[in-house]
């Protein structure tokens, strides 16, 4: 770890990740715009850089956006992030009743609690996770891929089948090209330029750049009224987060807890944490919850940051993202030549090394710029997107341009991007394709490796213990959804009976 | 919340699509016909597209079902769908393809120097931004800056394959101005 340390602290690494991290809470701070947008936008700067300065900048921004958030949540009432949505219920009533700068105040230091405690749970579990997961074999790491799709998709906005859909899209387009242990093309329809498989980086572009800006023009010229112009951003006391200790470290428990599971997300933990900590309240009593109480900032954003650690562990050691950022980040670690996965350990320590400092050093990176600059992002809130939204076209269109220098990803990418739009109105999640992409390659090479080493004995797949677990941990899944399916049905049925009784 | 019918119609149209997809997976698998050598447990190199198809089209049959049952119990409020939608924001998604495909087929051929700050005055007006003036003094003065940082800096090859006369000339221009 403290090779890690040592590796990032240059000048020019740590001026990339305080960029990046300022980028982030801008970018969090402005409603519509989101952190896997972010990393996808500066793609084009990021080949330039070596590997690790590259993963800096995005651990930056991906840090940096979750604070970003709450600043729009708490003075405008519009998230700016859907995990921050749940901050606004107690930040916005603080700030309208002239507490904004407390309010921020607490953001900041909840978001800085929840992170630390992240990061200590990423380094404590992650160098376990990976050892463990080192001696496993083609047929674990196949199965894992499989549970992690599942999982992705059991927990991904919209029904399982919605997430099941995705990702056997995601699947196909990650077989597109030629076939890796047969020299045979797949579905490349006799053009060359498919030959190498569809652009990872198009695919990236369309669905996080392209789609973002089609489904937020709908944001453009709406009028955003800040509550306040006069901030002062009032830090708590030390003897203020004591006292309110119940709420951060809930919070951080459950940001840590919900952010390793695959596909949810900080936006769900926010929300069960900001439940369990009204519930469990006595003072504030929870009826005061949603009337401006601190401990309702506090818990959400101190959540929020703490999944940020919680999901480098699955992503670090498995190769299985947390949220859409993490699922953008596999993806870049591929476009860097990187090898994400139960290896990724062993081949590239440093860079995983490197990440984590990233991440300690980014949250306090967030806590000084909040600190110090809180009202230059405060007036940035109130700009329209329609300066805005050109720039991220641009950005975007380079993104997908300098994959290949080549015109032809970036119309894939435009390609992706109405999809990806229609995909996203009709409550489809775009970041299940992405993870079917990224592990389709990987699913199916140690599929086939696995039946090379078992003779081509499929019951490989179930021979020991873990793999045993594996396989009813992706059968529980799936007949959960099965059962809340028949349950949905039937509740339905009994709605419509009543409406015609009552017609 | 219950979907109404329109939406539902909607949902079954990318439900059509997605069985398409799944499809496609069937029949464009190998464009020339290639041999198939099954490995160990039977696999070949079509072998996994093809449980992928098979599951995707599996699951859109689910996913048309459950949308059918649905249209079955949707209420008629097909008025208050189309009427919830802004024609102006639809226009803008339209506009903003079109001008984007333009632009790419643009910077193409024209290269990045004269393609970007033209995109970005016309982005500007469709997103309803006015003034001329000031949109093509942002158009210029963020074209400038997009250029210094993406081909001047980061050495993107983003010149016109058939008509550039403005890269060259600013190549010109900047090594005289600071002689690099």
């Amino acid at each position: 770890m403290l090779q890690g340390f040592a590796d990032i602290a240059t000048f020019g690494h740590l001026a990339v990740l305080f960029a990046g991290t300022a980028l982030g809470i801008l970018v969090g701070a402005l409603p519509g715009l989101s952190s896997p947008m972010a990393i996808i936008v500066l793609l084009p700067i990021t080949y330039k850089m070596e590997t690790l300065p590259a993963f800096t900048l995005m651990i930056g921004i991906y840090v940096g956006t979750k604070l970003g958030g709450s600043f729009s949540a708490i003075l405008l009432r519009t998230p700016g992030t859907p995990a921050s949505a749940c901050t606004a219920l107690d930040g916005f009533p603080m700030a309208n009743r002239g507490e904004a700068g407390q309010a921020l105040g607490y953001a900041t230091m909840g978001s800085t609690a929840g992170g630390l405690v992240g990061w200590i749970v990423a380094v404590s579990f992650v160098p376990f996770i990976a050892s463990v997961a080192l001696h496993s074999e083609p047929a674990d790491i196949a199965l894992i891929g499989i549970t992690g799709l599942v999982m992705v998709s059991a927990f991904s906005r919209g029904s399982m089948v919605k997430g099941l859909m995705g990702v056997m899209v995601g699947l196909l387009i990650s077989s597109v090209g030629f076939d890796v242990q047969d020299g045979i093309e797949r579905y490349t329809l006799g053009q060359p330029m498919l030959q190498g498989g569809i652009p990872f980086a198009a695919v990236l572009v369309g669905l996080f750049g392209f789609t973002v800006v089609l489904s937020d023009i709908d944001m453009i010229g709406r009028a955003s009224d800040l509550v306040t112009r006069k901030l002062q951003l009032t830090m708590p006391t030390l003897g203020d987060m004591v006292k309110r200790w119940r709420a951060w470290s809930i919070g951080s428990a459950y940001g840590v807890v919900v952010g390793a599971v695959p596909g949810v997300g900080a936006d769900g933990s926010t929300w069960l944490s900001y439940a369990t900590v009204r519930n469990q309240s006595k003072d504030p009593p929870p009826e005061a919850f949603g009337t401006g109480v601190p401990e309702g900032v506090l818990a959400p954003e101190s959540s929020n940051n703490a999944t940020t650690g919680g999901t480098m562990v699955p992503m670090l050691t498995l190769g299985i993202p947390g949220d859409a950022s993490t699922a953008v980040m596999l993806g870049a670690m591929l476009l860097h030549g990187l090898q994400p996965g139960v290896t990724l350990m062993q081949s590239s320590a440093d860079i995983v090394y490197g990440i984590l400092a990233a991440l300690l050093l980014a949250n306090l990176f967030m806590f000084g710029i909040a600190w110090s600059m809180i009202r230059y992002f405060v007036l940035l809130l109130q700009r329209d997107r329609a300066v805005l939204f050109p720039f991220i076209l641009v950005f975007a269109t380079l993104g997908a341009f300098s994959a290949e220098n080549d015109i032809f990803t970036v119309f894939v990418a435009i390609t992706f991007g109405v999809i990806g739009f229609c995909l996203e109105k009709r409550g489809f999640s775009v970041v299940t394709i992405v993870l079917g992409a990224v592990l389709g390659p990987i699913i199916e090479y140690n599929v086939r490796l696995g039946l090379a080493y078992s003779n081509g004995d499929w019951s490989a797949f179930v021979s020991t213990w873990p793999r045993l677990l594996l396989v009813a941990g992706i059968v529980l899944l799936v007949a959960n959804e099965l059962i809340k399916g028949v349950r949905r049905l039937s509740q339905d049925d009994a709605r419509n009976n009543k409406q015609l009784k009552e017609d | 919340m219950q979907s109404s019918r329109p939406e539902i119609l909607l949902d079954l149209l990318l439900a059509g699509a997605f069985a398409g997809f799944g499809l496609c997976g069937f029949l464009l698998v190998n464009p020339s016909g290639a041999a198939l050598f099954e490995g160990p447990g039977g696999i070949s190199w079509r072998t996994m597209p093809f449980v992928y198809s098979g599951l995707l089209l599996a699951l859109t049959a689910i996913f048309a079902a459950q949308r059918l049952v649905a249209l079955s119990r949707a209420p008629l409020r097909a008025e208050r769908y189309w009427h919830g939608l802004d024609r102006r924001v639809l226009a803008r998604r339209l506009a903003t393809l079109l001008v984007l495909i333009l632009y790419v087929l643009g910077f193409g051929a024209f290269g990045f120097t004269l393609a970007t700050p033209l995109f970005l005055f016309v982005m500007f007006r469709i997103y309803g931004l006015r003034d001329p003036l000031r949109n093509a003094l942002r158009a210029l003065l963020g074209g400038a800056l997009l250029w210094l940082l993406f081909v001047q800096a980061l050495k993107l090859p983003l010149y016109g394959t058939l008509w550039d006369p403005i890269t060259p000339a600013l190549f010109r221009a900047l090594h005289a101005l600071i002689g690099f």
